[in-house]
């Protein structure tokens, strides 16, 4: 009688383990179109003018799959009738507020502070708008067409030998000669993204493995997100905010009519922390703008911190500064203002707040953990941190406290003591 | 007991195979899938010592000067024919591990009748023999319609023309190359 239990337990355990194995693994099937067409919008994001989600929406596509193959690929250009139509814009209110607008250009309606935010905005807005629905949201800037073009080697479209070292200046030229319905931008996105995807069906195993990989290094640092509703294998790759609990920086930047400046620009966040004994604590927070361009950066600049943060000062070395204007939302609070860098110039804006009690976590020691969220479509930044403790404190553990620090990705600081 | 036996089984193999697709993601992280164009010379191919005008028949060039992005008057000369080209303004900030290689090359049509011009079909080879094709070009008056817009140079057309390439901060570039029919390879050292 046990054993018969036993083995009715150990074949229940194997069914649920190959349930887990196939359902994640149909779901997958099914995103790549082996059960119904699926069509997915992909927005080519110029992160070299960058926007709120990553970069200026060059372009918007149309791709169908059906049967793991691509069906139909369509691009439109921004400015193309198909892109040119104004959508409600009703947040966030740092950004309604400051510029007093209430609607904007489709291609210009990527305000929200992230991706996972904006994705399901930007798939009613198509449909109100065009009819088009969609099963999900791919964004790809062209830092990712870059990596992407280092496995896949040279391509020739139209004549042109495209290289991983030109493919983003190509794009960008054609970008700045395009205009009306057909442009050579939409050409060159449509070829280079065919032969992308050609490259990764047509590759060997080890291969194929090489642009998983590389694939998973862009989401990490925000060069390729994805939503995608209801898929419980790729829900796994979407690009969601899940913002844990603690102190946290998160800097959005909108570049205002500064052209392709943001590959000149380099930021480095200097973050100096002080905890005091009763528990409370000042962030001096200070964002420095490098402008290698030669000409003036423009920047609409949000920094969310958490909820309740009282701001105490600002400073500033940026000219035509204005701001800052300070908003609230669902688990942030936001100080936002208009900076220019002058041409091969230094500025920087220095926010000093005192954030709430509830940023420290508790456990063995004092936790005081910083999340600092790099922003999709920047391809990098300096991160400096100090962490000064009450008196009389012994350091237990520190991670990512220093200065110079230079990421890619997100980095989490942290300081345990007692 | 066999019905244990083969759970351990199926969950020795899950996790094996689950490890040997990780390994194997670890260990193809770096594979060359081929980034790299070697330069291969075509029996066709026009010379051209250093520095001297070189013609295809329809095109001659002139290398009059390549050098770096980060000679102050290089970039000079970049940002005054950038302002001026009206296309694009491209900052001179190479990625991390590049630099920007500026030839200034004198295009002159040699035909009595218009002749086709692509600046991207110029390329520079490195010691190494890769090869890196024009990330873009500036050129002011005529030449920004003829060379960048139309790619067709008019009859008896002469001008200058800045053409960038980014390369390896430790590339040492030492030929340029217009990929034509003949091509022409103008030497460097």
């Amino acid at each position: 009688m046990r054993h018969t239990t036993t083995r009715y337990v150990v074949v229940a355990l194997l069914g649920i383990l190959l349930i887990s194995l196939i359902l994640p693994l149909l779901d997958g099937l099914d995103a790549f179109g082996y059960a119904n067409e699926r069509t997915y919008l992909i927005i080519f994001q110029d992160n070299s003018e960058i926007r709120n989600t990553g970069g200026i929406m060059a372009c918007m596509g149309l791709l169908t799959v059906y049967h793991g193959s691509v069906t139909s690929l369509q691009v439109f250009y921004a400015n193309s009738t198909y892109l040119n139509g104004t959508v409600k814009v009703d947040g966030p209110e740092s950004l309604t507020k400051f510029f007093n607008v209430t609607s904007a250009r489709l291609f210009d309606s990527n305000v929200q502070y992230n991706f996972s935010s904006f994705a399901p905005v930007v798939q009613a807005n198509l449909y109100n708008l065009t009819g088009k629905r969609v099963d999900g949201t791919v964004a790809v800037d062209f830092t990712a067409v870059q990596e992407l073009m280092k496995l896949t080697g040279p391509m020739i479209v139209s004549g042109d030998v495209i290289t991983s070292e030109n493919v983003v200046d190509r794009l960008h030229y054609y970008s700045s000669i395009s205009q009306g319905e057909k442009s050579p931008l939409t050409d060159l996105l449509h070829a280079l993204a065919l032969d992308i995807i050609g490259d990764v069906r047509g590759s060997s195993l080890p291969a194929k493995l090489a642009f998983l990989t590389t694939a998973q290094q862009l989401m990490k640092e925000g060069h390729l997100q994805f939503y995608l509703p209801g898929n419980s294998l790729l829900q796994s790759f979407e690009s969601a905010q899940k913002r844990p609990a603690g102190d946290f920086i998160s800097i959005i930047d909108a570049n205002l009519g500064s052209a392709k400046a943001d590959f000149g620009v380099n930021r480095t966040v200097s973050d100096d922390v002080t905890i005091f004994a009763d528990g409370s604590t000042i962030s001096n927070l200070t964002i420095t703008y490098i402008n290698h361009c030669w000409w003036q950066y423009n920047v609409f600049s949000t920094v969310l911190v958490p909820p309740g943060a009282e701001l105490i000062a600002v400073r500033n070395s940026t000219r035509a500064f204005e701001g800052p204007l300070i908003t609230n939302g669902t688990g942030f609070s936001a100080f936002s203002a208009h900076l220019g860098v002058l041409a091969g110039s230094t500025a920087s804006v220095t926010y000093v707040y005192k954030l709430p009690k509830n940023v420290h976590g508790n456990g063995i020691g004092n936790h005081y953990d910083l999340y600092f969220e790099k922003q999709a479509g920047i391809n990098e930044y300096t991160l400096n941190t100090t962490v000064e403790l009450p008196q009389g404190s012994t350091v237990i553990k520190t991670e990512n406290v220093g200065v110079n620090q230079t990421s890619m990705e997100d980095i989490h600081a942290q300081v345990i003591y007692t | 007991m066999n019905a244990k036996r083969a759970a351990v089984m199926a969950v020795t193999v899950v996790v094996a195979v689950g490890l040997l697709l990780l390994g194997m993601q670890m260990l193809f992280a770096g594979v060359d899938t081929g980034d790299h164009n070697t330069y291969t010379e075509q029996p066709s191919t026009i010379h051209a010592p250093a520095y001297a005008n070189a013609t295809n028949g329809h095109v001659a060039l002139k290398v009059n000067a390549i050098s770096d992005s980060s000679d102050p008057a290089t970039a000079n000369q970049w940002i005054k024919a950038n302002g001026q080209a009206g296309v694009y303004a491209f900052a001179l900030a190479p990625p991390p591990g590049y630099k920007y290689l500026i030839a200034n090359i004198t295009v002159s049509n040699v035909q009595q009748t218009s002749s086709p011009f692509k600046y991207t079909s110029l390329l520079v080879v490195a010691q190494d023999g890769r090869t890196y094709y024009a990330n873009y070009a500036v050129c002011t008056g005529i030449c920004a319609g003829d060379v960048l817009k139309n790619r067709t140079l008019s009859a008896n057309f002469t001008g200058d023309l800045y053409v960038l390439f980014s390369v390896p901060a430790t590339a040492e570039v030492v030929k340029l190359v217009y990929a034509s029919s003949p091509p022409i390879e103008m030497a460097l050292l």
